[in-house]
């Protein structure tokens, strides 16, 4: 469309640098003044670093059995999501079901590339949900992954918003 | 013994999260080629901190791929889903269960 090689790459930066200035805006700025300018070189390391600024927390460390980097997320959105899908299980009598369909959701998401994430825990308990990302040792896209997780944010936060409007109508 | 209900499949299915929409195919920005592109073309960066990230939409940065990738996902968990409905005895199960 752009007529330049690493266009897909620098789209994707863009879009994951988009949603954190919405979502974040003083990590945003943060990254606008220790980054200050976009080039082929620093993109790669740019948008892994924004991927994970886009939660409210987020963390990694090293799994020795498995060689390779986990990354734990927490999010105000992500709880939001996990609780009304709680409140829909234990409505509808199948409580079991709401752990399963937050780990698909994420799978759904993460695993769209197929690449970057190898392995993903959900750590529950009534209000709020921990994430566990094992990292693909071997595959390193930092520019897919970050389509992957503003595709997912966007699904949470759209999703948040309907049943926000479907408890309002019920209520009403 | 139990009956199936369409009233409450139905109604379980309402309960459910929605089905994520397609990724729509990326648009073009004007804006985008003249302050990003051009520039990078020319060899030069673009400066993070002059760029209006509100003179362009999510669809502007799409890559062209990645709809394509999204939509195939789509469809692998779909065949993943019917390949456990034709998996699933046609029998009452005693408790509320799909698989």
């Amino acid at each position: 469309m752009y007529d330049y090689a690493y266009e897909d790459d620098v789209l994707s930066v863009l879009r994951v640098l988009k949603l954190l200035k919405e979502r974040q805006p003083q990590r945003f700025a943060y990254l606008q003044k220790a980054y200050k300018e976009l080039t082929a070189e620093t993109m790669e390391e740019l948008v892994w670093e924004a991927v994970w600024e886009l939660f409210d927390e987020s963390w990694n460390d090293f799994d020795e059995d498995f060689e390779t980097e986990v990354w734990t997320i927490r999010d105000a959105s992500i709880d939001a999501f996990w609780g009304n899908l709680r409140k829909r299980a234990l409505a509808s009598g199948s409580s079991k079901a709401c752990e399963g369909l937050l780990k698909d959701t994420l799978a759904y998401f993460l695993d769209c590339s197929g690449n970057s994430v190898v392995r993903i825990e959900c750590h529950t308990h009534s209000t709020a949900a921990q994430i566990r990302l094992w990292m693909s040792p071997d595959v390193y896209e930092p520019s897919t992954l970050g389509c992957d997780v503003v595709a997912f944010l966007q699904y949470v936060e759209a999703e948040n918003k309907r049943y926000e409007n479907q408890t309002i109508k019920e209520a009403a | 013994m139990f009956e199936f209900s369409p009233a409450a499949f139905a109604k379980r299915l309402t309960e459910l999260p929605a089905r994520p929409a397609p990724i729509p195919v990326g648009t073009y920005s004007q804006y985008l080629q003249e302050h990003v592109f051009d520039v990078l073309r020319q060899g030069k960066p673009v400066d993070l901190t002059a760029l209006d990230f509100s003179a362009f939409s999510f669809s502007d940065v799409t890559p062209d791929y990645y709809p394509v990738l999204a939509a195939r996902n789509d469809d692998d968990w779909a065949q993943g889903f019917n390949g456990y409905v034709k998996r699933t005895p046609a029998v009452p199960c005693g408790e509320a269960s799909f698989f």
